[in-house]
């Protein structure tokens, strides 16, 4: 009530204030009148009364502003007063309230932009309800050096029987799903969940439902449910689509719903089918591939901690279950991870990187308008030390100054926050696509808060330093006109200033130098092929119609075939792997006759199928022996190259060609005939990988690449090479990409982080060097008329250069030792980023340094300069 | 502070307001007089922290206000207790009283 009553009445004195004022007068008046009454009766003169009872009650002004001051709205009043002559002051200085605004606003919306995707990728990135109680289960064999891979689908059958902790429990695994039937044939992401992925999820369908517990068994799984982003590409947003029969994979699936993307930790699938397992693949004791997600969701009240003992305890009994499993004995365990940890993945370094920098950026920015503000405070020593003279106390005149310091913020804060909101815009448009994965930045309440807590706090950082500075003033000297008092305390706030500046500029320069080294070695990283004038064509096999696996062997000896006709290819093979794309399988292989001693690790070998001219395709350079053969596909045994690692490692000295060895993945032995040249296919900052390609009367799998070197520029040749595919098979969808753009794609996150890191980088640099100018540019305008002086008196313009550059150079020296000091300390956070570049490279060092004192030389020579040509007469004068 | 014989204890201005209009409706200048008259003295009050008083008062919702004719036919605004103010009256009276009590015991003592 008396809350209430309170704003009633303090809103009444704001609207109605006339009134109010009024009444207040009257009610004074009528009081002092009553006692200078009361005064006469006791026999006062009419001259003395009111004089008297002045004194004694005071003057009705003083009361007036007493009783006003009584209530909340009175601090709003002045606070408004504030509000006011801010705009007035700031719009009287337009330069440099834009300036600042524009420095500030910078900083804001490097942060804000920065922040949106922090809380997209690290703070909220499940989309889900209570997703912190989501957890994701890998197993690590390090047997074969596998670490926190997906278990197979017996130990998720198993986990299932045995966990207490998880409350519910599914598995995920990714597919290939090719569309036909509506429009153009398409390969879409696609996903195979088991029923109780959604409700554990706590997904709701957009229209239609969901897959029941019967979808999920063998035979009675051709459900789908589609993305809402292919329900509207693929079918319009056509809301019938439900129940209907799509063709995925040359089959009839039923729709089930749409949905808003679920589980994008690893792809974004656009389709989920359930996922049944048969009998055999979860019977106890099978081995099967590593290739299922677990994802379950903690009890409630439960921690992850509990559930992480108990599968330890899982792990420990399946290893004493199983001993026959090689997979599982020699440390084998399975670990609990926070399924948010799993979504932001690699993603967590690079982008704490970035907040660095802005949070650094936006640092030099505040320092930088803080020097603005301290020069002005200069400016203004006059209007402050009248304000001071009036009455004003030391906290009204900071009160002031920090409420023009919070309106060139908030001013800075909306303008950095449309900014942020534009880079999210173009980012949307034209940023690598899933470069976040699934995550889209926005700005949402929580960015919004952020920006909004960041203006705030940048003000007072900003602004209390100059506010503190300017309101301590001395009233006698400031008001002699003319009187530039003594500055040397002011100097060395903002000497440090600039020293600070310069010194976080170099740790973010230096930094960014790295890591663009670094990228710049990456991309000259030879992968050992030959990436130009190569294209190729990816496609999937719908089982459905190349059940018969020679049927897929026909297909791929006939594609090959027609690819070598196209003019301008030079040479073509078919593969069942693309770098940088995957593909195909890796694992063990042996010689044959020579049983693996099961104690030591096991080699992980990836194993390709090749056609012949393969390498010469690729360029990839054939060491010794010779090249597969088209007679090889019909050999007994089938032939296999292998590169040089693996001649290594399986063969160490000895001779391999004519040696036999098994490949799993193929199922069977072959004759080595060649050794290759290494390569890198699965990452460039990697060390190669081994590999073997193997070609022989085994089946191809039924996903396909066809690699062709052209004579000219491989996209000239996409449509025929469509057009060819077309003719042999109408219905399947074919993935035309050259070869660097497979590698630019892979490259394509890092070069994006890097070039967002450089950019920030550079704009600190650039603040950095606006700040020593601004300093300078500011002492020669203080010291015009000591210049003079020495000028009048002699002194040559060498001279005054010098001084001026002096002064400059302190704190731009001191700043660039802090600065690499810094770096020296800080750079090595960066060390798992860096590829080929050691965190305290001193090229990139001195190169950061040597460019940033250049730099400043040119800025501190533009004033010195002036300062040389003063003139001895118009300086003197000016006084 | 030579308008003011005595500095009232911090907060007590307010009971001894809402003391003196619990006998009767008063305006500014009565009340400011019947305190100085009950203090002998020993209080004179300025205008600035008699009427900061009503108005805060005013806006607890201790006293409430109201313009009348005076004796002598002048306009004035009357304050009047209201049952919220008489219940804070009442209540720190007895602390007032309680408070009192145990100085003088501790002056007492020593």
């Amino acid at each position: 009530m008396s809350v209430l009553r309170n704003i009633a009445s303090g809103l009444r004195s704001l609207f109605r204030k006339e009134q109010v004022s009024h009444e207040l007068d009257e009610e004074l008046n009528g009081f002092l009148e009553m006692a200078v009454e009361e005064k006469m009766k006791q026999g006062m003169s009419p001259k003395d009364a009111p004089r008297a009872v002045r004194l004694e009650r005071g003057s009705i002004e003083v009361t007036k502003e007493e009783v006003r001051s009584v209530g909340w709205e009175s601090v709003m009043e002045s606070c408004w007063q504030d509000f006011r002559f801010a705009m007035r002051t700031l719009r009287k200085s337009l330069g440099f309230t834009a300036v600042a605004v524009l420095t500030l606003a910078l900083g804001i919306g490097a942060n804000t932009a920065i922040f949106s995707a922090i809380d997209a990728v690290l703070l909220h990135p499940l989309p889900y309800p209570e997703p912190d109680r989501l957890v994701i289960v890998q197993e690590t064999l390090p047997h074969y050096s596998l670490h926190g891979i997906s278990p197979t689908a017996a130990d998720y059958a198993e986990f299932r029987r045995q966990t207490t902790c998880l409350s519910q429990i599914a598995a995920v695994t990714g597919v290939a799903a090719t569309l036909t039937g509506d429009g153009q044939p398409a390969d879409v992401p696609a996903q195979r969940i088991t029923a109780s992925a959604l409700p554990m999820l706590g997904v709701a369908p957009i229209i239609g439902g969901l897959f029941t517990s019967d979808d999920d068994q063998p035979g009675r799984d051709h459900v789908a449910i589609l993305s809402e982003g292919l329900w509207a590409r693929r079918y319009g947003r056509d809301r019938s689509i439900i129940g209907k029969n799509i063709q995925i994979n040359s089959e009839s699936y039923r729709v089930a719903g749409v949905i808003r993307p679920i589980l994008d930790y690893r792809i974004i699938a656009d389709l989920w089918m359930p996922l049944a397992f048969d009998r055999a693949e979860t019977a106890p004791g099978t081995r099967g591939p590593h290739n299922i997600d677990v994802i379950g969701r903690l009890k409630p009240g439960g921690n992850i901690q509990e559930a992480r003992d108990e599968f330890h305890r899982i792990a420990a009994l399946l290893v004493e279950q199983y001993p026959n499993q090689v997979s599982m004995d020699h440390g084998f365990s399975i670990e609990l991870k926070p399924l948010a940890e799993r979504q932001a993945g690699d993603l967590k370094t690079p982008l704490l990187v970035l907040v660095a920098a802005v949070g650094a950026l936006m640092l030099i920015a505040c320092a930088n308008v803080s020097n603005l503000l301290l020069a002005r405070a200069m400016m203004r020593r006059g209007e402050i030390a009248i304000r001071s003279a009036l009455g004003a106390s030391r906290v009204r005149v900071i009160r002031q100054l920090l409420t023009e310091s919070l309106l060139l913020g908030s001013i800075a804060g909306g303008a950095g926050t449309l900014l942020a909101l534009y880079a999210l815009h173009l980012y949307a448009q034209f940023g690598p696509a899933g470069l976040i994965r699934g995550s889209h930045p926005s700005v949402n309440a929580w960015v919004m808060g952020f920006s909004i807590f960041v203006s705030i706090a940048t003000s007072i950082l900003f602004g209390l330093a100059p506010a503190l500075e300017a309101s301590r003033i001395d009233l006698t000297v400031a008001l002699k006109e003319g009187s530039r008092g003594s500055t040397t305390g002011r100097r060395l706030l903002r000497e440090s200033m600039v020293a600070f500046e310069v010194a976080v500029s170099i740790v973010l320069l230096i930094g960014a130098g790295l890591l663009v080294r670094s990228f710049m070695r990456l991309e000259r990283t030879n992968p050992g092929f030959q990436s130009k004038n190569v294209l190729t064509a990816f496609v999937s096999l719908p089982i459905a119609q190349y059940r018969e696996p020679a049927q897929r062997a026909a297909f791929a000896r006939s594609v090959l075939e027609r690819m070598r006709t196209i003019p301008g290819v030079r040479s073509a093979a078919t593969v069942d792997f693309l770098p940088y794309k995957g593909g195909s399988g890796s694992g063990g292989v042996e010689i044959a006759g020579h049983p693996r001693n099961p104690n030591e690790p096991r080699q992980i070998i990836w194993q390709t199928r090749a056609s012949p001219q393969f390498f010469e395709t690729l360029g990839i350079p054939l060491l010794r022996g010779r090249d597969i053969a088209a007679s090889d596909e019909q050999g007994s045994p089938g032939a296999a190259v292998i590169d040089e690692i693996v001649a290594q490692k399986l063969f160490s000295n000895a001779d391999p060609l004519g040696m036999q060895i098994i490949v799993p993945l193929a199922g069977s032995t072959f004759t080595v005939v060649g050794v290759v040249a290494p390569t890198k296919s699965g990452s460039l900052s990697a060390p190669p990988e081994p590999r073997i390609y193997y070609f022989g009367p085994q089946v191809p799998f039924g996903s396909l690449a066809i690699v062709m070197k052209t004579e000219h520029d491989p996209l000239a040749l996409v449509s025929v090479v469509r057009h060819e595919v077309a003719a042999l098979d109408p219905n399947l969808p074919v993935d035309l990409l050259t070869l660097e753009q497979i590698l630019a794609n892979s490259l394509s996150r890092q070069r994006f982080s890097i070039q967002l890191m450089a950019v920030f980088a550079a704009l600190a640099g650039f603040l950095a060097v606006i700040g020593i100018y601004g300093v300078l540019a500011y002492l020669v305008d203080q010291r015009s008329r000591e210049f003079g002086i020495r000028i009048a008196l002699g002194a040559g313009s060498v001279e005054v250069l010098a001084l001026v550059l002096r002064q400059g150079l302190v704190p731009v020296a001191a700043g660039l030792l802090a600065g690499t000091a810094g770096a020296f300390a800080l750079t090595r956070l960066l060390k798992s980023l860096l590829y080929e570049v050691s965190a305290t490279d001193p090229l990139t060092f001195g190169a950061v340094s040597m460019g940033l004192v250049a730099v400043s030389l040119v800025a501190m020579f533009i004033p010195a300069r002036r300062a040389a040509r003063v003139d001895a007469m118009v300086a003197l004068r000016y006084e | 502070m030579a308008d003011k014989p005595s500095d009232l204890v911090q907060g007590t201005l307010d009971m001894l307001i809402l003391k003196t209009l619990a006998l009767e409706t008063m305006h500014g200048y009565g009340i400011a007089v019947r305190l100085e008259q009950m203090s002998k003295g020993v209080f004179r009050l300025n205008a600035g922290s008699l009427f900061v008083a009503f108005q805060r008062l005013q806006r607890d919702g201790l006293i409430k206000s109201e313009w009348k004719a005076t004796d002598n036919s002048r306009r004035a605004k009357y304050y009047a207790l209201t049952e919220q103010g008489r219940k804070r009256l009442n209540s720190e009276t007895r602390e007032w009283g309680r408070q009192v009590a145990a100085i003088a015991r501790i002056l007492e003592a020593s």
